[in-house]
């Protein structure tokens, strides 16, 4: 409507010509209208939420979403959607993480002792959130945040993980994409579109409520231990422009899929110019995180609670993954739990 | 002759169990949940548990009760400077290419709030149910009673049990026992009682000892926190696990026939021993209870959905936690 307008006002100067004394008008026009094209080509979330909002799409997990949430659980049972915290898992950031004992039995008597451990760990190193400091570009994060003055050494001033720490209960919904193609998992590259999101829904019987947590089976974490790990790090099936804004239209809390980075890889090209980075190879990432506020679930373990899914024909379920309250953190690892 | 044989070895047994309980105070839970358990008292938690717990989220209102990651946190003298956090990139040098900020967390799983699992301690060369501390842990970790094994099983039911409230005082004395009274007579001012299978939350108040005077009068001074009587207490309700807003859940220096009761009378930390050892269940240190205590004392509701399930890090002796208390 904006748009509308201001082409409106634009073309009554211009019929005027470039002189005389409406061709301030035509100055202020073409800024307008440079400024309403930028708006609607990214149409971010930035402001939306307040000029100090640190949470983006997570507001939309209100108490009332928690209540229903908490309605859904039927058969009683706990799932855990977290990969094994431990060396050796899939995942570039993991080859990162360690832990080692401290102390341990051995050498023990007969008097008590405590064995303790300690942890190195990538924080996006395991099944994880990426939270809105993850990603930047035009020297700005999520909400406009400027990253010289934010994005420090000492961590992220603005974003960080921790505001989240209270916003993860919610809805969750399984959309089984692997199983609705009839493949053990998707192929490298194959771009998840709106209709697979769509039609893989109706035939589970499930429909999308604003805060949802969406969880897309991709089948790809098969592949690792099948093949090398090279081969799951080498590009993989995931979600690419249509689906992030289908995200958006939904009013989806937060997204999370079975594989490294949700968003195909490669990614699509158009995407990339989409969000003015041609040569960026997460656009999705950027559009989601950094344009939308949405935090994004990476290694999600789906394959269990895609059983148990099949076995009852009940997709949705009260899903909980808090973050740790990890300050000022770009990411943190999470236990996320289905109860269903 | 099969006769006398079987009677043999109950007398056998009769005399072994009457000479253990006699030596060690208390029975131990080892070998209740059969001899491959690695859970302990979680086992209390059942789908019927959770039917209720979930019943009990009435407002949607979410609470966090750890700590913030960071450093200057009151973790203790062992593990003081451990947790830290550093940027691998950020985006200071990147002009307006877009780019990725992340960062690589080192912690104690001790050190931020955490339970301390069922491998955290031994004694007689056996851990919880029995199984070798020599053999099961190792360098590798522990190979018996991991965290990970728990990492489906703490939703249920938590109770706040808010003594420092019910004393009336901003927080406990440095050498205040938390006994059996005091939690019955807070839970009854508070109105709620206990089922098997809750999580146990009691708030001392103590974690304004660290606002008000810093982390060394938090953790090296002596800390109030429950005994020996709150020990048996939480078996006979069948808890869960316990949770408190100190650094080491026990009365600290502990309480000396405590000690004695384990059978281990140089030990500081029986309470630990008796809890994790003998009994399996998990206890959670420095739970951050003040937000919590302050909406349940607003409502007068002082039960909840508690989600408290560890990170699934494998065969590990504890865990950080981001325990929710869900309103």
């Amino acid at each position: 409507m904006i748009v509308a307008h201001v082409k409106k006002i634009w073309l009554r100067t211009a019929r005027g010509g470039f002189s005389g004394r409406r061709s301030w008008h035509k100055v202020l026009a073409v800024i307008l209208l440079c400024g309403a094209n930028r708006v609607s080509a990214s149409d971010t979330n930035w402001g939306k939420w307040g000029p100090d909002d640190q949470l983006g799409t997570l507001n939309y997990v209100t108490p009332e979403v928690t209540r229903h949430a908490a309605t859904l659980p039927k058969q009683l049972k706990v799932y855990s959607l977290a990969l094994p915290l431990a060396s050796g898992q899939p995942g570039a950031a993991n080859r990162r993480l360690e832990r080692y004992m401290l102390s341990t039995g051995q050498g023990s008597g007969p008097q008590p002792s405590f064995p303790g451990d300690h942890l190195s760990l990538p924080t996006h190193g395991t099944t994880h959130w990426d939270g809105l400091a993850h990603v930047y570009g035009e020297g700005k994060i999520y909400n406009g945040y400027d990253i010289r003055t934010y994005l420090t050494p000492a961590g992220a001033l603005k974003n960080g993980i921790h505001n989240a720490a209270t916003k993860l209960v919610t809805r969750g919904v399984l959309v089984d994409v692997a199983r609705y193609k009839g493949t053990r998992r998707l192929n490298q590259g194959y771009v998840i579109t709106t209709d697979d999101m769509e039609g893989t829904a109706r035939k589970q019987g499930v429909s999308f409520r604003q805060g949802d947590v969406v969880l897309i089976r991709t089948g790809w974490l098969s592949i690792f231990g099948e093949k090398a790990a090279e081969a799951f790090e080498a590009g993989e099936p995931g979600i690419g422009w249509a689906v992030s804004q289908w995200l958006k239209e939904k009013k989806v809390a937060a997204v999370a899929a079975d594989n490294e980075f949700v968003e195909v890889q490669p990614c699509e090209p158009e995407a990339a110019k989409k969000i003015g980075h041609p040569k960026f190879a997460k656009p999705i990432h950027y559009e989601l995180i950094r344009n939308q506020g949405m935090l994004m679930g990476e290694l999600f373990q789906l394959d269990e609670i895609a059983e148990a899914c099949a076995a009852d024909g009940i997709y949705e379920f009260l899903f909980i993954a808090q973050p740790m309250k990890l300050t000022n953190a770009t990411a943190s690892p999470i236990n996320p739990l289905v109860i269903k | 002759m099969t006769m006398w044989k079987l009677d043999s070895r109950k007398l056998v047994a009769t005399t072994f169990l009457c000479w253990m309980s006699l030596a060690f105070g208390g029975e131990t839970n080892w070998g209740k949940w059969g001899p491959d358990d690695q859970i302990g008292t979680l086992n209390y938690i059942t789908p019927e548990t959770i039917r209720h717990a979930l019943s009990l989220v009435r407002k949607g209102e979410v609470y966090h009760l750890a700590l913030p990651v960071e450093p200057g946190q009151p973790t203790g003298t062992a593990r003081d400077g451990r947790i830290y956090r550093y940027m691998i990139s950020t985006g200071q040098a990147s002009g307006d290419a877009p780019g990725f900020a992340t960062d690589q967390l080192f912690t104690p799983v001790h050190g931020p709030t955490h339970w301390d699992g069922l491998a955290h301690i031994y004694g007689e060369g056996k851990m919880y149910n029995g199984f070798d501390a020599r053999m099961e842990i190792t360098s590798r970790g522990a190979s018996k009673n991991g965290v990970h094994h728990t990492s489906t099983k703490v939703v249920t039911r938590g109770v706040l049990v808010d003594i420092a409230r019910y004393k009336g005082v901003k927080y406990l004395a440095g050498d205040h026992i938390v006994t059996p009274q005091d939690i019955e007579g807070a839970a009854l001012k508070q109105g709620v009682s206990f089922r098997q299978g809750d999580v146990v939350l009691i708030r001392t108040g103590w974690m304004d000892v660290w606002r008000e005077k810093g982390k060394d009068a938090f953790w090296r001074s002596g800390s109030p926190g429950i005994g020996w009587g709150v020990s048996q207490w939480l078996k006979e309700i069948k808890a869960a696990a316990v949770g408190v807003d100190t650094l080491n859940v026990e009365i600290m220096p502990c309480e000396p026939e405590a000690a004695q009761k384990i059978g281990q009378p140089q030990w500081g930390m029986p309470i630990h021993y008796e809890l994790i050892r003998n009994q399996g269940m998990m206890s959670g240190d420095l739970f951050y209870l003040d937000e919590i205590a302050a909406a349940c004392a607003k409502d007068g509701v002082y039960e909840f959905l508690f989600v408290g399930q560890p990170l699934n890090i494998i065969n590990a002796t504890g865990s950080p936690v981001s325990p929710l208390a869900i309103k």
